[in-house]
């Protein structure tokens, strides 16, 4: 009944949606819904962290820390996002603190039982990392968009006379 | 041989100044009265539709029409005056006369959005080439599905027309509104327009008309996504009324 719960949950999340059923069911079987309260935290910056989170509903802001700027929220995320996705990578030593903007809902997806399925099933890793990227390189694409300070100086044109 | 291309290029109209209401730091609205009795009954326009404002010591100043009320032939034009011509608007002042041609631009294509959903996209100073057209579709709200707003600006102190944004809402407007940096205490979102748009449900894309104006590399992500997502070309709308320099055109239709 519960993984019947979060495979239709993996489906309706943009992230998940277009995976094959079988890659469905085996994620589900690594994963478990989590809820938050709004003001909790997530995870913390430095904290080692090895759950990758889906989130279904709710809010969640990153914050990092910065010499003489203290903790400064850097991006939002919402429903269908991918939160502390370097779990999946080397150590899941956090970047940034998530801090619950909303009360928001997640799927909670064990790392390490998820490389796991990944290595054992090579076509089911290779779709999950084909998600990875595409998300993170939307994220490395808004990130850029917002280093290029698009509206500091949003002069109309003008025809000198 | 090429055939001469036919531009109707309005005369200039005098106008003068009639107020100046601060909308953000280096942002104002400017209301524009016109001067010349002929123009009074005949000034048609579209929403999205632009004007060439002529401002003294400046030059010439694309800028679309934020409103027109023809009771009183008076045009507000929402404008950064900041900037590099911040000396020169700083000169304009309550009475300043101006001259002003217009409108020009296709205007946005509000009759073929209706049956629609219909998903505004705007950066900035964008929002002033939008807001006539959710004026338009609030005018007749009945007639179209489910009309979401996407508004990104640079900071939560750029953000135009707040109490605009609420009133919309009451009007069944979805307004999402997002900043690229953020203070402490700010609990909105920070983030990409094309963010916001990747987040956005979309109950059917082949059905939905994305208008959008703000920063050009902004629209162009913002449309990629549109269009990965299933809506079709066909019903994207730009506006890219800061490129203008020459008045030939305005909104383009992506798909042709």
């Amino acid at each position: 009944m519960v993984q019947e719960l979060l495979r239709q949950k993996l489906k309706d999340i943009s992230f998940s949606a277009s995976l094959p059923e079988h890659v469905l069911r085996q994620i589900a079987a690594a994963s478990k819904i989590t809820d938050f309260p709004a003001g909790a935290v997530m995870f913390r910056e430095g904290d080692e962290n090895h759950n990758l989170y889906l989130i279904c509903s709710g809010s969640v802001a990153l914050e990092m820390s910065a010499p003489d700027l203290g903790c400064v929220r850097v991006l939002t995320l919402g429903a269908g996002d991918m939160v502390a996705w370097s779990a999946m990578l080397g150590r899941g030593e956090m970047s940034t603190t998530a801090v619950i903007d909303e009360d928001t809902q997640a799927i909670s997806i064990s790392a390490p039982h998820l490389l796991e399925i990944c290595e054992e099933h090579q076509e089911v890793g290779f779709q999950i990392m084909r998600r990875m990227a595409q998300s993170l390189c939307r994220r490395l694409v808004a990130t850029r968009l917002q280093l290029l300070d698009l509206f500091s100086d949003e002069t109309a044109a003008v025809n000198k006379r | 041989m090429v055939e001469a291309v036919q531009i109707s290029c309005p005369v200039a109209h005098a106008v003068r100044v009639q107020s100046i209401t601060s909308e953000s730091p280096g942002v104002a609205s400017y209301r524009l009265r016109s001067l010349d009795p002929i123009l009074d009954d005949s000034f048609r326009w579209l929403p999205g539709q632009f004007n060439v404002i002529d401002v003294p010591n400046l030059g010439e100043v694309a800028s679309n029409i934020s409103d027109f009320d023809a009771a009183t032939c008076t045009w507000t034009h929402t404008i950064r005056n900041a900037g590099q011509a911040a000396a020169e608007w700083e000169r304009v002042r309550v009475g300043t006369l101006m001259n002003l041609r217009g409108p020009f631009g296709n205007g946005w294509p509000i009759e073929s959005c209706q049956g629609h959903d219909v998903v505004l996209l705007a950066g900035g100073l964008g929002l002033t080439a939008l807001q006539s057209a959710i004026e338009a579709i609030i005018s007749q709200r009945l007639l179209f599905g489910r009309v979401s707003l996407i508004y990104g600006a640079r900071t939560p102190g750029d953000l135009l027309f707040a109490g605009k944004l609420d009133r919309w809402m009451r009007h069944k407007i979805d307004v999402s509104t997002t900043v690229d940096r953020a203070a402490a205490g700010w609990r909105g979102s920070i983030g990409a327009v094309p963010m916001l748009l990747d987040r956005l449900r979309l109950a059917a894309p082949t059905n939905t008309a994305v208008l959008t104006s703000g920063p050009e590399v902004m629209m162009r992500y913002a449309l990629r996504s549109a269009l990965e997502r299933g809506v079709r070309s066909r019903l994207v709308w730009l506006s890219l009324e800061r490129c203008m320099q020459c008045v030939a055109g305005s909104s383009l239709e992506l798909g042709r």
